[in-house]
């Protein structure tokens, strides 16, 4: 009785821990590596296709991988070229960024789902990214928007410094965070099952990528503090994949080129930006910035040519 | 350990023959004085100038030659990519030096540098730390000139382990993306044309040779032709008047699936502005020849005349006269159209009583000379 006991008990784990996916400190694709890294489930269908995706998305899909199979990338590069932000441009926007939104951890796990028969769909995406920064009106806002998987209003918990010594050192610094509200993607970083909520994220950013590139490393323009809180845009990180799974680090969103790392700290219920990328202001009042934000997102989203 | 001295010297007396099998090294370039290069100044930002030695503030200049030192602890052993009827090896860390090699001395060739010891070692670090790089998926590779005081941090004077400059070259598992044993994005030896082994590649495989010269433009102080990122902002130099090159290896994104490119005429220009003015050039293609240049009178009360010869049409020179201290007193541009002889006449009543030392730049020669003002 006790055996058959153990037994279920063990089904019953195994059956929780497939829908699971916890933080791990060493990937064993990648036991070098020394970030903070989570453990998902990978796709078993390329495209991962369902009966309950929305429309948009799996269009976003099946361009995704249309592209990949049959176009040539200077090909696709030459078709960027020759858009300006156009309805073309607009409705690009919006598959791609209910795409990511949808569930960002299985995109994530199609964007690196390598065939030989493909061309990764990374570089379609990205170069997507930096057509948006060239040709947007609002270029780092909509860039961040589209490309980050998770934006939200987090409050630090605790910073963890340390030396990042793989293969050359990087001062690296790991944030727990609480999240407050979330404009994009689900906190639920850590779980694809939405049922279980994760009220807290960790991430990581390197002082490196915050300084100025002509001074020197103490001269780092932006840091984040304890139970201080900011709106940030955070990226889904690939680093490595097994069999079974695929091992992934979140960081700021970087490929929209913010001097801040897409990190905008809230100071007396004002969104600091300094350098205004996102073009609300340099210091706006947070409902409004979360109302401009809110109206920009559904602008993406709802957009019909 | 006499065997591995023996292995040394070898290795040094092919990489001399390998030095003297370039040609033209430090010789004229003909390069087109109205074509502006961007360059990276001492404030952080991008100028475009075709004599950046005058620009203030100043722009970013190293001891050259530099020579990079590989460090290949996270590099790929060996790399296969489809190619005829299999597999075929476009990658082995046994040949890296020798795209080091490719890479550095075609810079340290334009200034005929190319047989001086290096003045700046920089670590060529392999790296599969997606932190290395702004994007991990779609970068290369990435220079982190870290500059203190607007010198290149080189391992002979960085001051910490995390402020030395270094080249990244990305081996992340998001860049490579391997499948089956087959990586979709690779770094691939300089002497590897991926496009003549594989007709419809899908992998994207980068010239390494090209890759590494690139980068090292950067720590040279060059910047993209085309974009830039300069403190989160891409920038478009705007070099008018002439049309920026497109070719070259200071373009912001190589193409994958190429031969090696190696430097173009205006990489070469661009390097050449910067680093090569105070180089004598033997060059049968001069723009000056010095017998014929001559100054007068002198002493002179304020008007000064100097004629030179110029053997090609249309030549932009920059007149520069300095006090007896190297103070910059005077600083003017011309163009001139004709061939044969020509004379620049200036007024210099500004100029207070004392000898003057003046420099004429070409964009691959100077001249320089000296008068005296008496009144």
């Amino acid at each position: 009785m006790k055996l058959t006991l153990s037994i279920l008990i063990l089904i019953l784990a195994l059956l929780v821990n497939i829908n699971t996916n916890a933080s791990s400190q060493t990937p064993p694709c990648f036991p070098e590596f020394q970030g903070i890294s989570y453990q998902m489930d990978d796709i078993v269908n390329c495209p991962p296709y369902n009966s309950n995706m929305p429309l948009d998305v799996f269009i976003g899909y099946l361009s995704l991988d249309s592209l990949s199979k049959y176009a040539q990338i200077n090909e696709y590069k030459e078709f960027l070229n020759r858009q300006t932000y156009n309805d073309t441009m607009r409705t690009m926007m919006r598959f791609i960024y209910k795409t990511v939104e949808y569930n960002p951890n299985t995109y994530l796990s199609f964007m690196y789902h390598a065939k030989y028969d493909k061309t990764p769909i990374d570089e379609y995406f990205y170069c997507f990214i930096n057509k948006v920064l060239d040709e947007s009106p609002s270029p780092k806002l909509d860039a961040s928007l589209l490309g980050s998987y998770l934006i939200a209003q987090i409050t630090v918990d605790s910073i963890y410094s340390y030396i990042d010594s793989t293969s050359w050192p990087i001062s690296s610094r790991l944030v727990c965070c609480s999240i407050n509200q979330t404009f994009k993607g689900s906190s639920n970083v850590n779980n694809n099952n939405p049922l279980i909520i994760e009220p807290q994220i960790k991430f990581e950013y390197s002082d490196e990528w915050l300084v100025n590139g002509n001074e020197d490393s103490s001269n780092v323009i932006f840091e984040l503090e304890k139970n201080k809180s900011y709106i940030v845009f955070l990226e889904y990180r690939f680093v490595c994949r097994s069999s079974l799974d695929i091992y992934y680090t979140i960081y700021p969103f970087r490929s929209s080129y913010s001097k801040t790392a897409c990190m905008y700290p809230i100071v007396n219920g004002n969104v600091i930006d300094t350098f205004n990328e996102l073009g609300f202001g340099t210091s706006v009042n947070l409902n409004i910035f979360n109302a401009g934000l809110t109206n920009r997102i559904n602008a993406i989203k709802n957009y019909t040519p | 350990m006499k065997q591995y001295l023996l292995i040394s010297l070898l290795f040094c007396a092919f990489n001399s023959f390998a030095y003297a099998q370039q040609t033209n090294c430090g010789t004229s370039l003909n390069c087109d004085p109205l074509v502006k290069y961007p360059y990276a100044n001492c404030d952080g930002n991008i100028v475009c100038s075709n004599n950046p030695l005058q620009l203030q503030p100043s722009v970013v200049q190293v001891e050259i030659p530099i020579c990079l030192d590989n460090v290949p602890t996270d590099g790929p052993s060996t790399v296969f990519l489809p190619g005829g009827a299999g597999l075929v090896k476009v990658f082995d860390m046994l040949d890296i030096q020798n795209d080091i090699n490719c890479a550095q001395d075609q810079w340290a060739c334009i200034c005929g540098k190319q047989n001086t010891p290096c003045k700046c070692h920089i670590d060529l670090v392999w790296s599969k730390n997606p932190a290395h790089f702004l994007n991990s998926t779609t970068v290369l590779g990435e220079a982190w000139p870290w500059k203190r005081n607007c010198k290149l941090n080189c391992k002979e004077t960085g001051t910490s382990t995390t402020n030395k400059a270094v080249i990244y070259l990305n081996n992340c598992t998001e860049f490579v993306q391997i499948s089956n044993g087959i990586p979709h994005k690779a770094l691939v030896n300089g002497n590897i044309d991926y496009s003549q082994l594989q007709s419809n590649p899908t992998s994207l495989a980068y010239n390494l040779c090209d890759l590494i010269a690139h980068e090292m433009g950067h720590l040279y102080g060059l910047s993209h032709y085309d974009e830039n990122i300069i403190q989160g902002k891409k920038v478009i130099p705007n070099c008018n008047p002439i049309t920026l090159p497109t070719t070259g290896l200071m373009v912001s994104k190589l193409q994958p699936n190429n031969k090696q490119i190696g430097l173009s005429k205006d990489d070469k220009c661009a390097f050449a502005r910067l680093y090569c003015n105070a180089v004598h050039v033997e060059d049968s293609d001069s723009l000056f020849s010095d017998v014929q240049i001559k100054t007068y009178p002198t002493p002179t009360q304020n008007l000064l005349n100097i004629e030179f010869s110029i053997d090609r049409n249309t030549v932009y020179l920059i007149f520069q006269v300095f006090n007896e201290s190297g103070k910059l007193m005077y600083d003017n541009g011309y163009f001139y159209n004709n061939t044969g002889l020509n004379r620049i006449t200036e007024d210099f009543s500004f100029l207070s009583n004392g000898t003057y030392y003046f420099k004429i730049y070409s964009e691959i020669n100077v001249f320089s000379g000296k008068f005296v003002i008496a009144r």
